[in-house]
């Protein structure tokens, strides 16, 4: 008994001893970022591999979650005869929480792991201390570009996700439910809110971006220098921002609920 | 002999033209003068070629900070460590390390595995700091250099790591054009001809296009060379240069680091266990043992050395001051071997 409270006493230390660390990590990232925006051609080039490399798995998953979407939706609003509000569900759901939250996950896994296992792998073939041993500090030069590229690439893929998603709803609506394509629209039209469902989501997706590009950063700087220590801090980057969004998702939620 | 076959020996010619602005102006003579059997076009092309890489040399040198000879002339030394003392937690590496490396020379740290040569080389690096002593670059105190500070020293030193450290998302010639494009403002024809002269250096200038993967053990040691050497530092330092290669590749690298120091003028720190290339190409050496220095002096001193731990490692011999057994108990006992007394007869 004594041993698991000391046990338990011994990790929620360590988690705060890393929380600190990962806090004063992105401090030095946003003292860093000078080099990111005035060599911008750097942050591009990160932004091609995070955000561009990312398109095609965001894009496909958008288009089919919205299909999927809509068809639930669809069997459960005929009961009530308000299958024409099928637009209006799609959208919100997508705008409100899909778009971000599954985005979120999606370039956690697919481009955050990636980010930690670049940096874990220059950490570990001594790629980082070279750098710094030519008088180039490597968190200006490879850890920030990548965080920007990160917390810009975010938002816009979780845009383009909904978009897919919302373009999958009209598909499944008008192909197969027979709805018409004007009502869809026009419903859609007058439930979204701009600023209330468009500019949360968006709102979410930032926070999510920075989340998931200080984790996996931090991890692919704070690795074990050998192919395990990788390993580990890459697994560590997916499951460490998934909890996060989702953590993240529910008290951004709980804040930006209108309550009327 | 045309542009595209510069040898070692141009290679020098035009460094040594690049160090003053002044010499600059008579790069045209000297390129001119390593030369031969050219057509009138071709060698004025060289000229104009040569002329205008003695130009970015010497922008170059007239951009690094704080680059002056004289800073490091009082004592001769351009390196000096100083009763150095370093632990990881508990565990003591150095003790008491003191050693001298004159400028413009080639010295060898030799030593088993283990023995602390990478920390003395990270120390002088600045990238450890020594819980006792001093370790002073140029005349500089490193450990009490500001983060700038540090920059600009380590601006003027090259490093060689162990597995070459070579960028693996860049070709052979973005890795050494890499601090070039860093920290200086020449424009990129420039920075292509000194590239290729330091690939023509090591002799690799056909692998500029290819990936680090590409390349052997051997080649990228040499690429990693070149890309220490890509801002002319005064001071080259070399992890294990010689660990893992043929002796050919063994061979070539040693000779490219004698070459290397003698065309930069520079002062070269070799820290590697292998004592018959080292014997080669360096002028003094120091051996390192438990943390001590047990053993220095120039290669024909330590070829006859009566020091026990030096005498044992040149000549390679099984045992000495080195034991070939880890501490362990009594092997006859282990195995069962020896009768063990009983505890009544042991009391009386």
């Amino acid at each position: 008994m004594i041993n698991a409270i000391r046990n338990l006493g011994v990790r929620g230390i360590n988690a705060l001893w890393r929380g600190g660390s990962m806090a004063r990590f992105f401090m030095l990232i946003l003292a860093n970022s000078g080099m990111s925006f005035r060599r911008f051609r750097l942050t591009i080039r990160e932004i091609y591999f995070a955000g561009v490399m990312s398109l095609v798995i965001i894009m496909v998953s958008g288009l089919f979650i919205g299909m999927v979407v809509g068809l639930q939706g669809f069997e459960t609003l005929q009961h009530y005869g308000a299958e024409e509000t099928m637009g209006v569900l799609v959208a919100l759901s997508l705008v409100r929480e899909l778009g971000p939250v599954v985005t979120a996950l999606l370039f956690a896994s697919r481009a955050g792991s990636a980010i930690t296992a670049e940096i874990g792998l220059m950490k570990a073939t001594e790629q980082l201390k070279a750098m710094d041993m030519m008088a180039i500090d490597p968190m200006a030069r490879v850890v920030a570009p990548r965080f920007w590229a990160g917390a810009i690439s975010m938002p816009v893929l979780a845009a383009l996700f909904s978009s897919m998603g919302i373009f999958g709803g009209y598909l499944v609506a008008t192909l197969l439910v027979g709805i018409d394509s004007g009502v869809f629209w026009s419903n859609l039209h007058a439930a979204v809110d701009f600023r209330y469902d468009v500019l949360n989501g968006f709102v979410k997706s930032v926070v999510f971006g920075v989340a998931i590009s200080i984790i996996a950063t931090f991890e692919g700087f704070d690795a074990d220098p050998t192919a395990e220590g990788v390993a580990r801090a890459t697994t560590r980057t997916v499951v460490t921002s998934a909890l996060t969004v989702l953590l993240l998702d529910l008290i951004l939620t709980g804040f930006m609920l209108r309550g009327d | 002999m045309t542009a595209a076959a510069i040898k070692f020996g141009e290679f020098v010619d035009a460094e040594r033209v690049g160090n003053t602005p002044t010499a600059a102006r008579h790069s045209q003579t000297s390129a001119t003068g390593s030369i031969h059997c050219a057509t009138p076009a071709e060698t004025g092309m060289v000229n104009v070629k040569m002329k205008h890489i003695a130009v970015a040399h010497a922008t170059l040198r007239q951009q690094k900070p704080t680059h002056t000879i004289l800073s490091s002339t009082p004592s001769q030394s351009f390196v000096e460590i100083d009763n150095v003392d370093f632990s990881y937690g508990k565990r003591a590496i150095l003790k008491g390390i003191s050693l001298k490396v004159p400028k413009g020379r080639v010295v060898a740290i030799m030593g088993g595995s283990g023995c602390g040569k990478t920390t003395l080389l990270r120390l002088i690096g600045g990238q450890l700091a020594p819980s006792k002593g001093m370790v002073r670059v140029d005349g500089q105190d490193i450990a009490s250099l500001d983060r700038d500070g540090m920059y600009a020293m380590r601006r003027k030193m090259g490093m060689l790591f162990q597995f070459g450290a070579l960028f693996t998302d860049m070709t052979v010639f973005d890795n050494i054009a890499f601090q070039l494009r860093e920290h200086t403002t020449l424009p990129a024809d420039m920075i292509r001809d000194l590239v290729l002269m330091k690939l023509n250096a090591v002799g690799l200038r056909g692998t500029a296009k290819l990936f680090p993967a590409e390349l052997s053990g051997g080649m990228a040691r040499r690429v990693a060379l070149a890309r220490a050497v890509a801002l002319d530092p005064m001071l080259i330092m070399y992890d294990e240069p010689f660990a893992g290669l043929d002796p050919i590749s063994l061979s070539v690298v040693g000779q490219t680091i004698r070459k290397l120091n003698n065309a930069l003028g520079a002062t070269s720190i070799v820290v590697t266990h292998d004592i018959v290339e080292s014997m080669q190409i360096v002028d003094y050496l120091y051996f390192i043992s438990d943390g001590r220095i047990v053993g220095q002096g120039t290669p024909d001193e330590i070829r006859h050395s009566e020091e026990p731990f030096v005498k044992q490692f040149v000549h390679a011999e099984l045992d000495g001051p080195v034991p070939f057994h880890y501490p362990a108990g009594d092997f006859g006992e282990q195995l069962g071997l020896v009768p063990t007394l009983p505890a009544s007869r042991t009391q009386s």
